[in-house]
């Protein structure tokens, strides 16, 4: 197995889809003689040409709303979005084209679409740059959408939405386009609506997604070499639709939840997952489910104050602790 | 057969209702799916039709007064028909729905009992986790014998297990010759969690000293209520402490920690372990506020009261198994504090002078150390005070 950057893993599967499916194309602001805002694209101007790679102009709602005519009619386009912050522009196509155009022409058109780029906070941005979109974009029927910042995971999932012939918003992380991981050799695809459990354990089910999976993992291997507390940590990877199912089976196990997601905590993902937990779990649960997620606030720039709204380790300790009625 | 018109609800949010106006009037001919009545609900003005087609022989809510829902608003029948009876008639099954009020009024007995039901369910109620209250019932256990840990006495999962592995009588007897599994309560989970902690990283050291209380036990003697021997340990003890601040210190990982208040840790036995309420600045406090002070918390600790304020702030142990019959004995520190004095039991010990050996009532009493805090001639200076407070009391006052 190769050792492959997230954004290499990316340029993996856009370039193996590609070369499968000559309908496949990519655009997007910078994609093409820059290499890409963040280099995902890099060399696949050379490889594919300027029919393929598209450079757009700085237009988020127009080249969106062209991804979604060209779906319609047979292409298969990859939307990259410098990041979702500026596809907040493009939210009237994504919300009320992309996503309802099968719905509202009867299944007579269907978009074969990804929109593709990084979310969350990246490090003193201030508060427009900083923003988690997936508790937005989760509410929409129609939309599919994946978040994940594992080259691996990454990889089998891009591929598998490039083939889905539903809308798919494909959110990552710009802090995490570095980071490394391990990407078989071989061709694969990972299921669309499938999470992962990415720490077994017996104590706590932490349910989490994209960066904070990382935080999370490593609060769960300090708890575990510390206090002896087995934490199971769940990988949603698709956070629409949700794998209930995973979720269900672990807090049945453990009697206890935690959901650590970045962005702001008000009919969030965590939410949701709460409430179905609650529904379908009652009798199992030993303690209030427990959330950790931004401070209601716009991210402020200041660097301290930054790391403050976002999850902290002491805050997902701390939850983990109320869970186990540890004091 | 005269029909009872009752205030409609006419919106999901409605409570009551009010007439805001009659279209017509007592004696009117009404006739069914005609507007009769205009009702006022918390959103709109609404027509309301009669309901059939007579005469309106009554109106019971009259111009803008109001009522319950569903409450007899106007009464419709033939010429001549009694609108009372027609009334009575209505409120008959009305008053069976509500006759558990009309029940208690008249049977004490039902109403005692409708009371204790309440305040079982309110003022006693149990607080329990789901899981906690499925496993119970599954297992057919009495949660109100169940003590909760949780949050206000939630019973959770933790005690369910503990109450279930809890032998019951029966089953003692049945297995009296095998060996008996005793499951870990939380307090034992945590003596065994701490001590090993303590013995595994704290390097300990000890320091022996025998004590001639003589003059202790004479000036005791003509005060006797004033404070046991063990009250006066602990008066002296805080006394010696503040004079040798960095035994009254604690080991904190990158740094030590040296307090001026001293807070006595006393051990306590219990029936299902041992704690270690703390004696707040007791530095500052005379002999016999000691005494009443310790005797509350020795009390607290038996009837399992202490709070877990009483449990916080330690700066400094003192075990004593000397009215056990123990002559002395090494104590395991109460981490993270650097140190702990155990106390043997009064009784005649030789003590020396020169070649002579004179018998005299004393104590032993063994400090253990942590060196990582403590280093031995830091313990034995500590050590010598003590020593001479206790065998010139009047020393404490001024050296």
């Amino acid at each position: 197995m190769a050792i492959l950057t997230l954004r290499d893993a990316l340029n993996q599967a856009m370039t193996e889809e590609m070369i499968r499916d000559p309908k496949v194309f990519l655009m997007g602001e910078e994609v093409g003689e820059y290499n890409g805002a963040y280099k995902v694209s890099k060399g696949m101007l050379e490889k594919f040409g300027p029919e393929r790679v598209v450079d757009s102009p700085i237009s988020e709602a127009g080249f969106a709303g062209l991804g979604v005519g060209a779906a319609m009619v047979g292409l298969r386009p990859i939307i990259e979005m410098m990041t979702w912050n500026f596809a907040i522009q493009a939210f009237d196509q994504i919300i009320n084209h992309a996503a309802k155009m099968y719905y509202m022409s009867a299944g007579q058109f269907s978009v074969p679409m990804v929109i593709r780029g990084p979310h969350g906070a990246a490090r003193m941005l201030g508060a427009q740059h900083s923003q988690c979109v997936d508790h937005m974009i989760v509410n929409i029927p129609g939309l599919i959408v994946v978040s994940t910042v594992i080259p691996k995971d990454a990889k089998g999932l891009l591929k598998s939405s490039i083939r889905n012939n539903n809308p798919v918003m494909f959110l990552e992380s710009e802090l995490l386009y570095g980071y490394e991981g391990e990407v078989p050799d071989e061709e694969y695809l990972i299921p669309l609506g499938k999470g992962d459990i990415k720490r077994k354990g017996k104590d706590i089910t932490l349910v989490t997604w994209n960066k904070m999976l990382l935080l999370s993992l490593d609060v769960a291997q300090k708890l575990w070499e510390t206090e002896n507390i087995d934490v199971e940590i769940i990988d949603l990877m698709t956070i629409q639709p949700i794998d209930e199912d995973l979720i269900f089976e672990s807090v049945r196990k453990t009697h206890r939840l935690l959901v650590v997601e970045e962005g702001w905590g008000v009919a969030s993902i965590g939410c949701h997952i709460v409430d179905r937990v609650v529904k379908e779990c009652f009798d199992d649960l030993d303690a209030p489910p427990e959330r950790v997620f931004n401070h209601f606030v716009p991210m402020p720039y200041n660097k301290t104050l930054e790391a403050e709204v976002l999850p902290t380790e002491a805050r997902v300790i701390q939850s983990i602790k109320n869970l186990l009625y540890i004091s | 057969m005269a029909i009872v018109m009752q205030m409609p609800k006419l919106s999901d949010t409605m409570k009551h209702g009010v007439v805001a106006k009659w279209l017509k009037k007592e004696g009117d001919k009404v006739v069914s799916g005609s507007p009769i009545v205009e009702i006022e609900t918390d959103k709109a003005t609404m027509e309301f039709e009669s309901p059939s087609t007579g005469i309106l022989l009554k109106i019971i809510v009259n111009d803008t007064e109001s009522c319950e829902l569903q409450a007899p608003i106007a009464v419709i029948g033939k010429q001549n028909e009694s609108w009372e009876d027609a009334l009575k008639n209505f409120n008959v099954p009305k008053k069976t729905e509500t006759a558990p009020l009309k029940i208690k009024e008249s049977s004490p007995v039902v109403s005692s009992i409708k009371t204790e039901v309440s305040s079982s369910s309110e003022s006693q109620k149990i607080k329990l986790s789901p899981l906690a209250r499925k496993l119970a019932k599954e297992k057919g256990m009495d949660i109100e014998k169940i003590q909760g840990s949780g949050p206000q006495g939630r019973i959770v999962l933790k005690d369910i297990l503990e109450q279930e592995s809890t032998p019951s009588e029966m089953i003692l007897s049945a297995v009296s010759l095998s060996p008996n599994k005793i499951p870990l309560t939380s307090m034992r989970q945590a003596i065994a969690r701490r001590l090993t902690e303590s013995v595994v990283t704290a390097p300990h050291f000890y320091l022996k000293v025998r004590i001639n209380m003589e003059n202790i036990l004479n000036w005791r003697s003509k005060n006797k209520n004033v404070a046991s021997l063990n009250d006066i340990i602990l008066f002296m003890t805080s006394r010696a402490l503040t004079k040798h601040k960095d035994v009254n210190s604690s080991w904190q990982g990158d740094h030590i920690m040296q307090y001026s208040d001293v807070n006595l840790c006393i051990a306590v036995a219990l029936p299902a372990g041992l704690v270690t309420p703390v004696l707040k600045q007791a530095h500052l406090k005379s002999l016999s506020q000691i005494a009443k002070e310790s005797k509350e918390l020795i009390l607290k600790a038996q009837t399992n009261k202490l709070t877990s304020q009483d449990h916080q702030g330690g700066t400094f142990t003192l075990s004593n198994l000397g009215m056990m019959g123990i002559d002395d004995f090494t104590a395991i520190i109460n981490p993270p504090q650097a140190a702990i004095l155990a106390i043997g039991q009064l009784q005649p010990l030789p003590f020396f002078d020169g070649d002579d050996v004179s018998w005299k009532k004393g104590i032993t009493l063994t400090l253990s150390c942590d060196h990582r805090v403590i280093d031995g001639a830091i313990g034995a200076q500590f050590l010598q005070t003590l020593k001479t407070y206790f065998e010139d009391p009047l020393s404490a006052l001024f050296l």
